[in-house]
Order: C-alpha cells, then sequence, then structure tokens
C-alpha cells in the first residue's frame, strides 16, 4: 500500500482536531502536533512495546473514559478524544519517574524529567528478592545498572530490527536484566551499534579501541576492517560481511555487484570521493555540484 | 475402536453403554486427584487391585476399578466410593482394602469406621449425598467426575457426554450455538468475567479464514486445582466444550495451554485427544458433518503471568511469555495475528451443559448477571477444605459455614482472601456478601479463579498482605515500571513495617504506589498485585499503626515486633527448650527457672511448641 491509499483518521486532542493514518501509533500522532507527551521506551525506528508507561494519557472513546499507553494504541476508525495532561495523568507520570529515579539515579534523561515533573529522589530499596541475578559483577556491568532503565529499545533493535539477537532479556520481574546470552560475550554481535545508538540513558558504551570496537557492557569486541581507500580502521569486520551478503541477496543482473561489494568496503570519506570522481568522469556531477556534496 | 459415521452411531453406542451400565456389578470409583494422592491414593489402588485378583475379580478389574479425577472434599483423602448407591470411604487406608473388597464388593455390607463422621454433632453418613458438603453444593462441572474414568471416552459417553454435540451438527446453525450462549449470560471463569457470547459474536464477526481458540489450562494461582481437577478428571466435557465452541465461531483449530506443572492433566488431555479422534469425534469432518476441527496440547511456560492471555499467546508462539497491551483485542488479533478465541477450562466446560439443557436452564443458577456455578477452592483456617461448586451469589457464611464447616477450632473469623493473590481480604464484617463477579470486585477483591483463604484471628493482616504481594512480585515479568519497581517499593515498605520500622507517611506512600500501579500497570498481574494491601489497609487500618506507632503485631506474627517471655512461676527447668533453640538463645540451670535471651532470640517459637508446662508466652 502506498501512503496515499492509507486511511486517514480525525481525532481530538484537547478539542484540537488532528489527523493520522490508521495504524499509526498515538504517541507519534499527537506529538507530531507538538502534545510533547513524553516517552523512554518508545523509539520511532522500533516495534511498539509499552514498557515504561510514561506515555499514558486519557482517551475518551464510545463514552468511556480511560488511561492507555498511547504509544501501543493505534490510530483507527472510532470517535476519539484524546487529553495528554490530565491531572491524573500528570500524577500517574511523576510517580513513574520517582520510581525511574530511584532505579536509575545516573541517568540524565530521568534526571531531567524528574526537573520537569518536580519529582523528587526516593530511596532505592535493597533488592529483597530470594535470588539475585547476575553472579558476576564487573564495573562496565554496575555502571551499565544505574542507568539502564530496561526499557528494551537495544533488545528490540537487535533482536526485532537486525534479526541479530545477541542482547536478550532475562530473569523475571525485579532481576530482570538485559544481557548477551549466558552472558558471554556474544557471538551474534556484529557491532552495528544499534544499541548504543537508541539507548535512551546512555547505558551502553561503544568504544574503539586499536584494531577492535567494544561494547559494553555486552563485552562484546568485533575486529575493525581496514578501508582500501585511505587505509583506516572504520566498520567492524562483520558488519561488511553482513552487507556483503545482503548486496549478495539483493541481487539483480543488471546491477554491478562487484561495484557494490567494493563500495561498501570504503570508508564513509573515501565513498564520498569515489562518488565524486564517477560523477565527475561521468558528467552526472557538473564542476561546482562538489561543494554541495 | 470403531469410528462412528452419523450421529445415529454415536446414540446407537451410547444406549449400549448405557445398558452395560446399568446391568453392570459395582464399582469402586477411587479419587486420583493431586491431593488424594499426596494422601496415599495410588498406594490404596494397588492394595485395592492385589485384593481383587485374590478374589479372581480381576478379569474385570477396569470396570470395577475406576482411578478418576478430583471428588472435592480434598481433605478426606484418599477417597473411596462404592458405586451405584455412592458410599462413601474417607481416609482409606491400603489395609482397607482387604474389607472394602470382601466386604462392600463381594458382599453388600457397608464398613462402618471407614464412613465420615462430622466432627461437629459425630454423626455418620453413609452416602456422599448425605454429607453437609456435598449436599450444599449444585455440583454441574464436577458432577461426573466421580463416575468417569477420564482415559476412557466411553465413560463420558455413558453419561450422556457429547450429545450436546450429536445435536447441534445435525440440528443446529453456528448463529444458533452462539445465540444460547449469549442468552445463557456464561461469564468467562478465568477472572475478569466477560460475557462468554460477547466474546464468541466478536471473534465470529472477525474476518479471516483462519481463527484459533484455545483453552486456557494454564491456572497458576496458588492453592487453586479446579481447572486441573476438569482437565484431569472429565477432559472429554472441555473438549466438547471446545468443539462446540469452535463451531459456533467458525474455528477449525485449538490448543489448549496447560500449566507446566500438571503432567497428569497432560496426559488424561492428550489421550482424550486421541478417542475422539478414533471415534470421528475430533477431527476432519466430525460425525459426518462437514465440519472439521482439531486440537493440540501446548505445555505452560511455568510462570504466573503465562495465563494472562496475551502473555499465553506469545507463549504459544514460542516467544518469552509477556504481556502486550490489548486495544486490538485478541478476538480481531490474537494468536499468530489471526483472530483468536480464548476461554478457561471452566468456561469451556460449562457449554455443553448449556447446549444440551438450555439457555433457560443455566440461568436457573447463580444470579441475573452472574448466571451458573462457580467451583471455590476451600483452604486455610476452615473445618473442610476443598473443592467447592455453588450456584454464584450464595454467601460467604453459606460456604464457610454450611458447607465448610466453620472455622477450625471453632476461632473467630477474621477475614477471608478471595481470588488469589490478586484479589483482597474481606473482612469478617462482611460475611453476607454475595460471592459473584459484581459484589466481590465493590468489596476491592474479586472472584478471580475462584481461590477463597480463610483467616482466623490469629492472622497478622499487613503480614497478609506482605506475602500476596511477594508472589506478585515474584511472578511479575518485569516489562512495565509500575508493576516491576512499584511493586518492588511496596513490598520494601510492607517489609518495613512489618519490622517496626515504618513511618505513618509509609501508608501515603503504599496508597500512592498503589494507585500508579492499578491505572499504570500494562497488564492484570501489576494492576490486581495491590488489591490485598489496598483491602486490608481499607478494612484493617488500625491494625497497621499498631505495627507502625507502638511496633506491635496485634496477632503475634511479624516476627520482629514479639518476645517469648519465660513464666518464672510455671517453669521447672527441664531444659527441653534450650536443647531445641536454634540460636542458644535460652539460659538457665537445671531445674531452676530458665531465661530468653532477647538479643539472641530469632522469635521462631519453637520453644513454645516444645515447653511441657506452657510456661512461655508470646507478647
Ligand atoms: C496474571 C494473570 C494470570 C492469569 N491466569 C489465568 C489462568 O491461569 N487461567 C485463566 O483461565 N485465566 C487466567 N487469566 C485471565 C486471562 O487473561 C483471560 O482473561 C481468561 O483466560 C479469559 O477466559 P474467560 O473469558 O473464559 O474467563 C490470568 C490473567 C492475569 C492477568
Ligand atoms: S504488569 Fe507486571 S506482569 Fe504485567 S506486563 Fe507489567 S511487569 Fe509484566
Ligand atoms: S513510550 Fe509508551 S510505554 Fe514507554
Amino acid at each position: 500500500m502506498s501512503w496515499n491509499d492509507q486511511q486517514l483518521i480525525y481525532i481530538s486532542v484537547e478539542g484540537k482536531k488532528i489527523s493520522g493514518f490508521a495504524g499509526e501509533n498515538l504517541l507519534e500522532v499527537i506529538n507530531r502536533e507538538g502534545f510533547e507527551v513524553p516517552y523512554l521506551c518508545h523509539h520511532p525506528g522500533l516495534p511498539a512495546y509499552g514498557a515504561c508507561r510514561l506515555c499514558t494519557i486519557q482517551i475518551q472513546t464510545n463514552g468511556k473514559t480511560s488511561l492507555v499507553a498511547s504509544c501501543t494504541y493505534p490510530l483507527r476508525e472510532e470517535e476519539l478524544e484524546v487529553f495528554p495532561h490530565t491531572e491524573e495523568v500528570w500524577e500517574l507520570r511523576q510517580m513513574i519517574i520517582k520510581l525511574l529515579l530511584a532505579q536509575s539515579p545516573k541517568a540524565e534523561i530521568i534526571q531531567n524529567l524528574a526537573r520537569q515533573y518536580r519529582v523528587e529522589m526516593t530511596a532505592q530499596p535493597e533488592n529483597e528478592s530470594e535470588f539475585v541475578a547476575g553472579t558476576k559483577t564487573t564495573e562496565a556491568l554496575q555502571e551499565h545498572q544505574e542507568k539502564c532503565i530496561l526499557c528494551g529499545r537495544c533488545v528490540r533493535a537487535c533482536g526485532k530490527l537486525l534479526g541479530n539477537n545477541a542482547i536478550s532479556f532475562a530473569s523475571r520481574g525485579i532481576n530482570r536484566h538485559v544481557t548477551p546470552p549466558l552472558a558471554e560475550p556474544p557471538e551474534a554481535c556484529t557491532g552495528c551499534g544499534a544499541c548504543f545508538h537508541v539507548c535512551p540513558t546512555g547505558a551502553i558504551k561503544m568504544q574503539m579501541e586499536n584494531n577492535s570496537l567494544k561494547i559494553e557492557p555486552w563485552q562484546a569486541e568485533v575486529n575493525l576492517f581496514t578501508c582500501p581507500g585511505c587505509g583506516k580502521q572504520h566498520f567492524p569486520k562483520k558488519n561488511i560481511q553482513e552487507v556483503h551478503s545482503r548486496i549478495n541477496i539483493d541481487y539483480k543482473p543488471d546491477h554491478d555487484f562487484a561495484e557494490a561489494n567494493s563500495l561498501a568496503e570504503l570508508c564513509p570519506a573515501c565513498r564520498r570521493k569515489h562518488t565524486l570522481a564517477q560523477g565527475l568522469a561521468s558528467k552526472t556531477i557538473t564542476k561546482g555540484m562538489e561543494n554541495i556534496l | 475402536m470403531v469410528k462412528l459415521k452419523t450421529p445415529q452411531e454415536l446414540e446407537n453406542l451410547r444406549a449400549s453403554l448405557q445398558k452395560q451400565l446399568k446391568y453392570s456389578a459395582k464399582t469402586i470409583s477411587i479419587c486420583y486427584g493431586s491431593s488424594c494422592k499426596a494422601s496415599g491414593a495410588e498406594e490404596v489402588i494397588t492394595a485395592i487391585k492385589n485384593e481383587l485378583e485374590k478374589n479372581n475379580l480381576e478379569t474385570n478389574l477396569e470396570r470395577i476399578i475406576k482411578e478418576t479425577g478430583c471428588h472435592g472434599f480434598c481433605e478426606q483423602g484418599p477417597l473411596v466410593l462404592i458405586k451405584p448407591q455412592n458410599i462413601f470411604y474417607c481416609r482409606v487406608k491400603p489395609e482397607d482394602a482387604s474389607r472394602i473388597v470382601k466386604k462392600s464388593i463381594i458382599k453388600n455390607e457397608i464398613i462402618a469406621d471407614l464412613l465420615f463422621q462430622d466432627p461437629q454433632n459425630e454423626n455418620i453418613f453413609t452416602t456422599e449425598e448425605e454429607i453437609p458438603f456435598y449436599k450444599k453444593q449444585t455440583r454441574l462441572l464436577m458432577q461426573h467426575n466421580s463416575d468417569i474414568d477420564p482415559r476412557r471416552l466411553e465413560d463420558y459417553l455413558a453419561q450422556g457426554g457429547y450429545s450436546a454435540l450429536n445435536k447441534v451438527l445435525t440440528q443446529n446453525t453456528p448463529e444458533e450455538i452462539l445465540e444460547k450462549v449469549k442468552s445463557s449470560g456464561l461469564r468467562g471463569r478465568g477472572g475478569a468475567g466477560f460475557p462468554t457470547g460477547q466474546k464468541w459474536e466478536s471473534c465470529r464477526q472477525a474476518e479471516s479464514e483462519i481463527k484459533y481458540l484455545i483453552c486456557n489450562a494454564d491456572e497458576g494461582d496458588p492453592g487453586c486445582f479446579q481447572d486441573a481437577s476438569l482437565v484431569e478428571g472429565n477432559p472429554h466435557q472441555v473438549l466438547e466444550g471446545m468443539i462446540l465452541g469452535a463451531y459456533a465461531v467458525g474455528i477449525t483449530t485449538g490448543y489448549i495451554y496447560i500449566r507446566y506443572e500438571y503432567p497428569v492433566a497432560v496426559r488424561n488431555f492428550r489421550e482424550a485427544i486421541e478417542q475422539a479422534r478414533d471415534y470421528g469425534l475430533l477431527g476432519e469432518n466430525i460425525l459426518d458433518s462437514g465440519f472439521s476441527f482439531d486440537v493440540q496440547v501446548k505445555r505452560g511456560g511455568g510462570a504466573f503471568v503465562c495465563g494472562e492471555s496475551s502473555a499465553l499467546i506469545a507463549s504459544l508462539e514460542g516467544r518469552p511469555g509477556e504481556p502486550r497491551d490489548k486495544y486490538v483485542r485478541n478476538t480481531k488479533k490474537g494468536l499468530w495475528g489471526k483472530p483468536t478465541l480464548l476461554n478457561n477450562v471452566k468456561t469451556l466446560a460449562s457449554v455443553p451443559l448449556i447446549v444440551e439443557k438450555g439457555s433457560d436452564w443455566f440461568r436457573q443458577f447463580g444470579t441475573s448477571s452472574s448466571p451458573g456455578t462457580m467451583i471455590f477452592s476451600l483452604t486455610g483456617k476452615i473445618k473442610h477444605t476443598g473443592l467447592v461448586e455453588i450456584p454464584m451469589g450464595i454467601s460467604m457464611h453459606s460456604l464457610i459455614w454450611d458447607i465448610g464447616g466453620g472455622i477450625r477450632n471453632d476461632k473467630p473469623l477474621k477475614a477471608v482472601q478471595t481470588g488469589g493473590p490478586s484479589g483482597g481480604c474481606i473482612p469478617a464484617a462482611n460475611i453476607d456478601l454475595p460471592l459473584d463477579y459484581e459484589h466481590l470486585s465493590n468489596a476491592g477483591s474479586m472472584l478471580g479463579s475462584g481461590g477463597m483463604i480463610v483467616m482466623d484471628e490469629n492472622t497478622c493482616m499487613v503480614d497478609v498482605a506482605r506475602y500476596f504481594l511477594s508472589f506478585t512480585q515474584q511472578e511479575s515479568c518485569g516489562k512495565c515500571v509500575p508493576c516491576r519497581e512499584g511493586g518492588k517499593h511496596l513490598l520494601h515498605t510492607l517489609n518495613k513495617i512489618t519490622r517496626g520500622e515504618g513511618q505513618i507517611t509509609d501508608l501515603t506512600l503504599i496508597r500512592e504506589i498503589s494507585e500508579a500501579m492499578q491505572k499504570g500497570a500494562l497488564c492484570n498481574l501489576g494492576r490486581q498485585a495491590p488489591n490485598p494491601v489496598l483491602t486490608t489497609l481499607h478494612y484493617f487500618e488500625n491494625e497497621y499503626h499498631r505495627h507502625i506507632m507502638d511496633q506491635k503485631c496485634p496477632a503475634g506474627v511479624c516476627r520482629h515486633l514479639i518476645s517469648f517471655y519465660i513464666s518464672t512461676e510455671d517453669c521447672t527447668g527441664c531444659g527441653k527448650c534450650m536443647d531445641v533453640c536454634p540460636e542458644e538463645a535460652i539460659r538457665g540451670e537445671k531445674r531452676e527457672p530458665h531465661h530468653i535471651l532477647q538479643g539472641e532470640c530469632n522469635r521462631c517459637g519453637i520453644c513454645q511448641e516444645v515447653c511441657p508446662e506452657n510456661a512461655i508466652s508470646k507478647g
């Protein structure tokens, strides 16, 4: 279905009529109109999840009023009135932020929310459960735990988006944590860094070191590939291999396959130079345009 | 076994089975439910079998002995019934086997000392029907549990089973069945009480070639085994309900999701499916009607939350058993994204009865908004524990006193927890509350899966709240913040109060966190987890205050808030307490009064139990 076939849905938010497409989630639709509903576990590039509950709003439909998580609520044909910032909603968000602040006091995004919602710090209770997850703790793990809010963005990015499943949730309840399988360096990690990029709290660290890229606290370490153009180390090797294999799957007869593969190996700077040179040679790019590129 | 090809063939088979039953000699029905098994039913069965062999009755073994599902009066197990008279023997031991066979089977004698004697008035009862525990019940779902060997489809047929299906396939359209279930007013027995007919209709209306039916037999409430008693004890009734549901809604594939800890239920249901297929009652073209439906057994994920519908579906799909928001209902988009009808075991087991006897018949039981019966699991400080089926709307008082025999040791009742760990505590003052969906939820509790824990005056309500919350906390999947983090803080606060470290402001915190969980948690596990806390706080606030302000636990339960004392007058210095004290906290010379070093004492209370002079008191 192309986008202009999509069904338009009209809803009312605090009395203002706005529209979105059927199937879109309410959170994105109302925030597009500037209603500033806060959220943590949602990410526009990832499947909806509904874990942090910060995006909870009040809705009225069929004469019934209820509180719903807006990130998992799909737009559909129905009379819908939305109130994103009622007193009840505000109080709920305050409690959620309070709980998160106790859990992850070092996360900047939570500290900012606490300021915005005027929430004060409470102490984090001891883990009183009978069994405690994770017997080994490293410094990296501890640092991670002070920030991680278990929103699951990293898990979804790695699993649902990329199909790598190098990390996942383990244990139930308050022992829930994100970990590579068996808490060992994850074989499946390609070093793409998606987890690092989607994490809202900075609980994941990614560093280039010597010939490798390290992602903590997963203990992931992948070798880097040397750019055939400039000799600099850039992408993780496994990433390039993956790009190669995807190119091969998408192989089309009229496509310059070798060309695509060798392009994928260049670092971003060299690739730009290469494209420019080619464009100039084939006159698809004229002098003067090079500044823009 | 011959495949039945037409409805007439089924009726012919039934007629011959019923004839056999009528002319067959006595049978011994032995409860093989989990509780009777735990108290030695297996040994009793072996002993009776041996005895039958000794008396050359072994050729008829299968006819004479029936290992059945739960009979309900678990506390009196192992239970043995002599049919057709229904002579009720309880607490049977293997040594009794020879008497049972020689006297009650070969001859017509009744063994007086095996009969049930009411401890209250010492009345002795011969048959099951006469015993007050059974007499006051209305057994619709559990009616045939003691007549049926769950591993024999023929037994179910002989009791009238599959006749609803048979009639429907020849005489009714799916719409007519749907209409019947709708007008019966049946509501979901899995906890939420959603109108079953409405759910079926919504699934029927969903546009899709493929739809699924799931029977929820995950039964995770601690102390509940109602669903087990049906799936284990009368699997064909559940299966028939599933087939009828599938027919009414237009479904060809079904699953039953059985709790991980129920291997017998899994075995019995698998066998039931195979037998039904062999007879042509399940599978392709059922009884030549053109309607096809088949069922597979799936074992549960081993977590309480897996019983929640969206978590169950995730688990069936092979994903972690975590709930999701259900703004789009399962009846529109469920298993593998297809319209899915999910019902509890008891809901589905009610369907054959409704279809066979009509919705008016069903509506004569229960109340107008909660028709039918409910099975409760009576536990706690009550005289008679077990499974009890009663019409909805009966008062809690009647259930506890008329059927349950009252409070153990005739102590005063303090409160009743209904609906399992997600339910609430109802105080003794509200004992006349009718047991139905509305009344219980208005009281801050719920009907839930029918758990009922009776508590006497020796129960500390703060401790009760703490106990149930620690269960839901352990079982929380941890996905959403209100349940995972809110539950953690709530439990921590309650722990503090039971240790005497609470502050009066903690009560405000408890209410605030609870409200956030009720309003914000993703699934009902988190939304309902505060119920025990809020109800105890509502009805027994004073008890919370005593813990906080006076550092006293009025019921003498919270260990940090009690002390043990030895009375110098009564103590003879025998030294028994000294020997058992795990902390070596008791001092004293032989034959001189002893005393307890309070600083060392961990308040386990063993000393009080062993003291022959009753010289140790708690305060
Ligand atoms: C934490 C949790 C556990 C549940 N466990 C069960 C269960 O073990 N069996 C059950 O039938 N329903 C259970 N439910 C209710 C189901 O989600 C669902 O409402 C029910 O199976 C629907 O069937 P019904 O309409 O026949 O009641 C549970 C719900 C929650 C929130
Ligand atoms: S309420 Fe509890 S069990 Fe339900 S999704 Fe949230 S964390 Fe999981
Ligand atoms: S953003 Fe909606 S629940 Fe987290």
